[in-house]
């Protein structure tokens, strides 16, 4: 099999049009080698998109941040205004993996993966991030939740490839969290995951965005719990009844890591938990 | 197939592999270097870990192209039996080895973790071995081994 270190998008372009299905993307390829592994993969070519540098980029400018589709999640844990930017999306990244995984593995590839378990997900989903795709045809702008089609499938028409995804920073008044629950903290595939994105007005919520990851065939944002949440405090009460609605807008599968009924009970939970760490930042926004 | 030019040990290597190839098959198969030690071969067990330009990557899940023109250090390359590094000494002395075969990656995660942070705590020396799996010791001897080495190497 060949291996190709295109050194601009232009070329990685024209060869996955030369090769077509004989040909695939990567990025860190930890879990492109793991599908070769299992699959007996066959293919012509690798294309490689790490070595081209405009995919290197990582920016913040005027509260929009731009990730490119080579930056690793080491890169990105390092960088103190994301991680202080968005603390949601920083935490998911940080259980992602070993440091031998983060120090490969990119944000974009585990938006490409489309994993229902992808830990990156439920953040970029509250976020709001915006997939930008190239192509022969040439260029266009995805929303996250467009992007990701279903298990492993994603709107990629043949010879396109992500170059980089970007988002806008929560501006003030906004707090979130990201909460995971899996068999061990480190290294571990997601049982379920949430990401919360709070706007807090007066001590209460103005509005609530959450997105549950690994309880659907992709991220599932919950409209019932978020019309549920806007307008009130973070009592008690309100809590509990929005873990009720999450355990019941949970679609989850069994599977080797946990059972459908487990899953829909730790969407709650997760819910719960996550809600719960916000409010003390709710109140003080008030 | 695709020629990949790279450094190992401070030695360049130059061969022919096919792009699907493994680091960990060439530095094992085509190199000799069976110090790098095959685990799970999915990224799990660490068993495999090998320095890339200075940093801890899972040598089984990174296709051997990948390091075209950087350098790779292997365990081989960090120490020997009569000359260990202090993190291998610090280890062994503080009876962090037992069967020995998760050792290589652990001495490859805590190089890689000392290098960036001299004076690591024990949830960051936890935190940076996390990708590494060992059945006999139960970890706290090899972290208290980590640990010893970093208080050594400070003092030199």
């Amino acid at each position: 099999m060949e291996y190709y270190f295109p050194a601009s998008v232009a070329e990685a372009i024209t060869l996955m049009q030369r090769y077509g299905e004989q040909a695939r993307l990567i990025a860190g390829g930890t879990d492109l080698l793991l599908d070769i592994e299992r699959q007996c993969y066959h293919a012509q070519a690798l294309v490689d998109v790490t070595r081209i540098p405009v995919l290197q980029r990582m920016e913040l400018d005027g509260g929009g941040v731009t990730i490119g589709a080579a930056v690793t999640y080491s890169r990105l844990l390092a960088w103190s205004a994301f991680c202080e930017g968005v603390p949601l999306l920083a935490d998911a990244i940080r259980r992602i993996g070993s440091v031998q995984i983060r120090n490969v593995a990119t944000l974009v590839g585990n938006i490409t993966n489309a994993s229902p378990a992808g830990d990156a997900l439920p953040p970029l989903y509250v976020l709001g991030a915006q997939v930008h795709v190239d192509g022969p045809q040439g260029r266009r702008l995805v929303p996250i939740e467009k992007f990701v089609l279903g298990v492993r499938r994603i709107a990629l028409e043949p010879g396109e490839l992500v170059t980089h995804v970007t988002f806008y920073l929560p501006g003030s008044g906004w707090c979130g969290a990201f909460g995971k629950v899996g068999l061990r903290r480190a290294m571990i595939i997601t049982v379920a995951n949430v990401a919360v994105l709070l706007l807090a007005e007066d001590g209460r919520m103005a509005e609530a965005r959450i997105a549950l990851g690994a309880v659907a065939p992709t991220v599932l944002r919950v409209p019932e719990v978020e019309a549920f949440l806007a307008g009130s405090t973070l009592d008690e009460e309100t809590v509990v009844q929005a873990g009720r609605l999450a355990t019941r807008a949970a679609q989850p599968i069994d599977d080797v890591r946990a059972s459908a009924s487990y899953r829909r009970e730790v969407a709650g939970g997760l819910v719960r938990r996550t809600l719960r760490e916000l409010r003390s930042q709710v109140a003080k926004e008030g | 197939m695709p020629m990949l030019e790279m450094t190992v040990n401070g030695r360049a290597v130059k061969l022919e592999v096919d792009g699907l190839c493994t680091l960990l098959d060439v530095l094992r198969d085509d190199l000799g270097l069976k110090g790098t030690k095959v685990g799970c071969h999915e990224g799990e067990c660490g068993a495999c870990s090998v320095l890339l330009d200075g940093e801890a990557v899972n040598s089984c899940l990174l296709p051997a192209m990948k390091a075209h023109g950087r350098s790779v250090v292997t365990i081989e390359g960090l120490g020997t039996v009569d000359d260990p590094h202090p993190v291998q000494k610090a280890i062994a002395d503080a009876g962090g080895a037992q069967c020995g075969y998760c050792t290589p990656g652990f001495v490859i995660s805590a190089v890689a973790l000392l290098r960036r942070n001299p004076q690591p705590s024990v949830e960051e020396v936890r935190e940076a071995v996390a990708g590494n799996l060992c059945r006999c010791t139960g970890y706290t001897r090899i972290v208290r081994g980590i640990l010893d080495a970093a208080e050594l190497m400070s003092k030199k």
